[in-house]
């Protein structure tokens, strides 16, 4: 009997801080998201509808939710769709350095997050690195002014930010996949590209999965990116949210504010993961 | 065919390599402008200069901020190692019911965005009366720590063979004694490889510093403050290099460590 | 014989399930002091698990194991008098050689003087003198099997237990290893327990057998007595090769004796009775292949039958021959060491060819 316990004495610590440290504040912030602000900064705890009612009634919230998750589709799939080529590479061209290929793809991810975003603003600014370049070298007479602060400057940030987990899981399931598949395939008269759809594809399917996950549920949520380089135009549901943990000061709003965003993006995880098995289930 | 092949293959390692290239481009693009002799970060380039760097190690609050970010990471380093170690060890050497679902809850924090861990812990620690500070982001930190910490040291234990620590027993050897003389000893690479790396990670955390620091910045919230001010971007760049460069070196000597045994592993099996 | 020993160690009703499975079905058994006791049995039929309960890495469900005279059932498998080889030796691949060996005098409290002594006379003892700094990814297959013994023999156990140690090995150093192992247990005079499912090794190195299947033991006894009268027909079809045919009991006599109908051997005279006998019991007869003799005249033996061969096959040394007996329905196998001049032809497909064996060669089994 005492033999048995011991995993569970093992796993407690660890199981109590993920308790502790973030599933009692998620309880808490989701009851604060019923509270409402009384004069002088106080909470008024007694509980209330009214910070979701402000939401639905005034029509600049859902727009800023629509475009969080508008991007965040955005950066999903631009960042799937450059991984795919550079994780085949890795997995079926390199033949000797591929741990070599691993750690520079890692590398990047390990240092600091807003360094890189903000070395982003650095270059696309107006005065910025890409147009004082191209400037001088005489490409252009006049700074690009739609290179920063707008959505696109968020999603190209964003899915260089998120490259390597992309490419990590893309690689692991084509890693996986039995070489003797695809002989057998143009044994059997698939062309090169017929064996890629009918094969590797569908088979690598569980690593695109991962990865769309992986990307969509965090940037969701992303707010260093936006307070940077979004602009006016480029504000994402988490810039809201810090707003009223920070100057607008109304933190029962703002915990509305994550608690839906937290409702919406595990709606939609759990509904591409419904629609993915299916397709998957298809596939096979 | 086998020429079709070989043109795939060329575009794709093209392609991969001009992506690699994209991947580090900001990174360069840091140091380059780092040594520029000009307060505005654009070209053509100015002259090489040391001055940024020589202001920041003038600067007193730069040194603050470093010392509490070195404090918090070491403490969010050891305590997320040591919890993950034992919950790696439960996870790969013993059966576990709902192992699964276990799994799960230990890799919740790395789903949930920094932003909202960062304030539903504000409004935790606000609502029990209980201060800000180092110790709170300390908390926080573990807890975006502690699943990589698990994932680093069950990718190390997991290819272990049981008939080692049975082997100890057999010897002799206490279960404590076996712990200290086997586990730990063949653990260790791991270990090491996750006391570097969640390190960096707390380290080059900013969101969660920033809402539970108070009015103790860590390095990353220090450096965001200094963004509003054009005058303090070169040597916002100067720091940004030294850090950059610093848990390069870090991160590489803990990949190095723990992919330097995989080989081995295999050919002995 | 044996009576005077006293058990080094004793399982009395022992049981052991995992899950649904039965690894270990009510064994009880005494191994003998300085004894080379060898366990034989397929792979699942608990003889690994039975090793595994002795060195105390699993516990039985109920019954009782001593160990001398101490009933083990509260000492953790590092208190207990017994060190085990393991099937991949589980050499410590961080520690080198010396301290694989030094390992298990961590807690004895020796000082380095004496403890240094003590390992360079135990690898001295395996010859694996001047390896001390060696790690173990740096040694043969055949080195770290001898580091494990190593370091299993230095802590002075009474009883050495050997998982399927020489399974790695290749078959030449296979053999090496089985008279190394077998002079080693004769030299330091301790028992050794080993767990094997090669005959082969069991019958040349032990002073006992016991034969396992499904959790049980079938049979235990000299390798003599396990290859000549195995006691039941699974031991008989599991250690070396068996014919077997079925026959009819004719009659039983009053002095004991029984007559048996074998087909195409004829009446042939038992002595000993099976336990249901009666007349006209439904049984089989057994016989080896080398007990049959094979030759092209009809010899002068007690028992000569003639047959058709079926298949022959040259093995070098032997050759091995399928014949079908007149009268009787299944072929017999027979194998004939190669020991007549060189250049001679054996028997071949479809020749008429002479079976004669000893009638008490044959062994008789219940169905």
């Amino acid at each position: 009997m005492r033999k048995n316990s011991v995993p569970y004495w093992l796993l407690s610590p660890g199981i109590l801080l993920v308790s502790v440290v973030l599933l009692l504040p998620l309880a808490i912030l989701f009851v604060a998201s019923f509270w409402g602000m009384a004069q002088g900064g106080e909470f008024d705890t007694s509980l209330t509808f009214a910070n979701y009612q402000k939401m639905l009634e005034r029509p600049g919230y859902a727009t800023i939710f629509l475009r969080s998750i508008g991007i965040s589709s955005a950066v999903t799939l631009l960042t799937i769709a450059l991984a795919y080529p550079i994780a085949y590479y890795v997995a079926f061209d390199v033949r000797h350095r591929k741990i070599l290929w691993l750690v520079l793809i890692t590398l990047p991810f390990w240092t600091s997050y807003l360094l890189r975003v903000f070395a982003w603003k650095v270059i696309l600014g107006w005065n910025g690195i890409l147009n004082s370049g191209l400037v001088s070298l005489g490409i252009i007479d006049q700074p690009i002014g739609i290179l920063l602060y707008n959505p696109l400057s968020v999603i190209i940030t964003l899915s260089h930010a998120w490259a390597t987990f992309a490419i990590l899981p893309i690689y692991l399931s084509l890693e996986k996949i039995d070489r003797n598949l695809l002989d057998a395939a143009s044994d059997l008269g698939d062309s090169p590209w017929r064996s890629f759809l009918r094969i590797t594809l569908p088979l690598s399917m569980p690593g695109v999965i991962a990865a769309a996950l992986i990307i969509f549920i965090p940037t969701v949520g992303d707010y260093i990116t936006p307070a940077l380089v979004g602009g006016p135009d480029g504000l994402m549901v988490s810039n809201l949210i810090q707003a009223q943990f920070g100057r607008a000061n109304n933190w029962p709003f703002g915990a509305a504010l994550s608690v839906v965003s937290i409702a919406c993006v595990t709606l939609l995880a759990l509904m591409f993961t419904a629609f993915a098995r299916k397709l998957t289930a298809r596939i096979h | 065919m086998a020429g079709m092949r070989r043109i795939g293959q060329r575009l794709r390692g093209t392609f991969s390599w001009g992506y690699l290239f994209f991947l580090y481009l900001p990174i360069l693009i840091l140091p380059l402008f780092s040594f520029n002799d000009s307060y505005y970060i654009s070209f053509p380039l100015k002259g090489f200069t040391t001055r940024w760097y020589q202001e920041l190690s003038a600067d007193p609050s730069i040194l603050g901020a470093l010392l509490t970010s070195l404090q918090i990471a070491c403490a969010a380093a050891v305590l997320s190692t040591l919890l993950g170690l034992m919950s790696a060890r439960a996870l790969t050497r013993h059966r576990v019911r709902g192992e699964k679902s276990l799994l799960g809850v230990i890799m919740l924090p790395l789903v949930v965005p920094e932003l909202i861990i960062g304030v539903s812990l504000l409004t935790m620690l606000n609502h029990a009366s209980a201060g800000l500070g180092k110790w709170a982001v300390v908390l926080g930190h573990v807890l975006i720590c502690y699943p990589f910490s698990v994932a680093i040291l069950m990718s190390r234990m997991e290819g272990f063979d049981k008939s080692l620590e049975e082997a100890s027993l057999d010897l002799g050897s206490t279960h404590w004694q076996t712990f200290r003389w086997v586990v730990l000893p063949l653990a260790l690479p791991g270990v090491i490889a996750s006391v570097l790396l969640t390190f960096t990670i707390s380290f080059d955390e900013f969101l969660i510093a920033f809402f539970l620091s108070s009015n103790e910045p860590t390095l990353p919230v220090y450096i965001w403050g200094q963004l509003r001010f054009p005058k303090k971007l070169p040597s916002t760049l100067a720091l940004g290099t030294a850090i950059i460069f610093v848990s390069f070196a870090v991160v590489a000597f803990a990949e190095w460590l723990r992919r330097r045994d995989a080989p081995k592993k295999e050919a002995s099996q | 014989m044996t009576t005077d020993k006293r058990p080094a160690v004793e399982l009395q009703q022992v049981s052991k399930c995992f899950g649904d499975f039965r690894a270990l079905d009510n064994i009880s058994l005494a191994i003998h002091e300085a004894e080379f006791f060898s366990i034989l049995g397929p792979s699942g039929c608990g003889k690994s698990t039975m090793l595994r309960l002795i060195a105390g890495l699993e516990h039985a469900d109920s019954g009782k194991l001593m160990i001398g005279d101490r009933d083990m059932a509260e000492v953790p498998a590092y208190g207990r008098p017994c060190n085990m080889v393991f099937q991949n030796y589980a050499i410590f691949p961080h520690l080198s050689v010396g301290d694989n060996v030094a390992y298990g005098l961590r807690n004895a409290g020796l000082k380095k003087r004496a403890l240094e002594e003590k390992i360079e006379n135990m690898l001295n003892a395996v010859q694996l003198a001047g390896l001390e700094k060696r790690k173990p990814d740096q040694l043969s297959g055949g080195q770290r099997q001898r580091v494990a013994l190593a370091r299993a023999l230095v802590r002075e156990p009474k009883v050495l237990l050997l998982d399927e140690p020489l399974g790695a090995l290749d078959k030449s150093l296979r053999e090496q290893m089985q008279h190394e192992l077998r002079e080693l247990q004769q030299s330091v005079g301790i028992t050794f327990i080993l767990v094997t499912h090669d005959q082969e090794e069991a019958l040349s190195m032990s002073d006992r057998i016991a034969v396992m299947s499904e959790g049980r033991i079938l049979q235990i006894a000299t390798p003599l007595d396990i290859y000549e009268q195995p006691n039941c027909s699974h031991v008989a079809t599991f250690i070396g090769d068996m014919n077997f045919i079925d026959a009819t009991t004719d009659d039983v006599q009053d002095d004991g004796s029984v007559e048996v109908i074998v087909p195409g051997f004829g009446r042939l005279r038992f002595n000993q009775r099976l336990p249901s006998e009666r007349r006209g019991l439904a049984h089989r007869v057994a016989i080896r292949p080398e007990k049959l003799r094979i030759s092209r005249q009809q010899t002068e033996a007690e028992l000569c039958v003639s047959g058709l061969v079926v298949t022959s096959s040259y093995w070098g040394d032997q050759s091995q021959f399928q014949i079908t007996v007149d009268g009787c329905d299944t072929p017999v196998t027979v194998a004939a060491h190669n020991v007549g001049q060189s250049g001679e032809t054996p028997p071949a497909r479809g020749e008429r060819v002479w079976l004669s064996a000893r009638p008490g060669a044959f062994l008789r089994f219940e169905n």
